[in-house]
């Protein structure tokens, strides 16, 4: 009788060969670049227009008060101009019965105040405001507005201008100043 | 083996996410342009009541004629403008006179939705 041996069957175990995993690492490399490339762009281009997106509604936010205010604004005494009490390129003051409103830039902010209180920042990041007067056949009037003028002014553009992490956005509104409100008495 | 696996992982998951990252990028310009549009609109009706109530030009005033198409709008290209102006009766809506009814439309090009326009309308008298 013969013995039997059994042998566990051979199992050949063959790794990478040194070309094959320098090959490897040179695809996987040149795809993690590739998508690593195409992920900043990504984000980049998120983050620019996210910011961008942000930026306009907060002056949108910020401008639409503005607009509504300057739409009340009332007439003068006499019913012929605008109450407006001052305007320069940065700055915009009137009159009403509840003792007028100021809009200027104080450093990187846009102030709105009311008559005598303290005014508050109604925008931040501003890196430039400009307010620009015009006459009844639309005809820019040069600031600071005289006094002399100041009765002139029927149209206001204002445009501001906001910049956070690079990126600019500018908002600009025209507004027809009514004058239509009640008049304020001397 | 694991190689492919990784790489088919890699295939199928990396691309949408960079579409949706795109794709969320774009959707929120594509909201700021509509508010952009309704803020040139906007700007082009003050212009014109402010000059129907101007004592030197007024109601005669308020026509295409004056307004002419802006291709290309100052301060911001990629908007194009433009007046309609259509005198009307008391309805607003059949022919006669004293009634102006006016749409601003403002257009631009949407990077997904191809052309898109928004218009404002208003409506002038001659009555002072």
């Amino acid at each position: 009788m013969s013995a039997v041996t059994v042998h566990p069957p051979v199992r050949t175990r063959r790794g990478f060969t040194l070309m094959e995993a320098v090959a490897c690492m040179a695809v996987l490399s040149a795809m993690g670049s590739v998508v690593s490339t195409l992920l900043y762009r990504a984000s980049e281009t998120f983050r620019v227009t996210s910011t961008a997106a942000q930026l306009h509604a907060q002056a949108a936010a910020a401008l639409d008060p503005v607009e509504r205010l300057l739409r009340s604004m009332p007439a003068r005494p006499d019913g012929q101009a605008p109450h407006l009490t001052s305007i320069t390129a940065q700055r915009i003051a009137w009159t009403d019965a509840d003792g007028g409103a100021l809009v200027w830039r104080s450093g990187s902010q846009l102030m709105l105040g009311f008559g005598g209180q303290a005014s508050t920042p109604i925008l931040s990041d501003v890196t430039a405001f400009t307010v620009q007067p015009f006459d009844e056949d639309n005809q820019p009037i040069a600031t600071p507005v005289s006094a002399l003028n100041l009765p002139l002014v029927r149209r206001v553009r204002l445009s501001v201008t906001v910049s956070r992490q690079g990126v600019s956005e500018t908002l600009s509104t025209k507004v027809f100043l009514r004058a239509m409100g009640r008049e304020v008495g001397p | 083996m694991e190689t492919i696996a990784v790489l088919v992982v890699l295939a199928v998951f990396v691309p949408p996410a960079l579409l949706a990252v795109r794709d969320s990028a774009v959707r929120s310009v594509s909201a700021t342009l509509v508010s952009r549009a309704r803020w040139l609109a906007t700007e082009k009706l003050e212009d014109i009541i402010a000059d129907r109530h101007s004592t030197t030009r007024g109601y005669a005033y308020v026509d295409e004629s004056s307004y002419p198409d802006e291709p290309a709008v100052a301060d911001s290209p990629q908007f194009s403008r433009s007046v309609s102006v259509v005198e009307t009766g008391a309805d607003l809506l059949s022919a006669g006179a004293g009634y102006k009814r006016i749409a601003v439309t403002v257009s631009w090009n949407d990077p997904i939705r191809g052309l898109q326009s928004i218009v404002i309308e208003t409506a002038v008298t001659d009555q002072p």
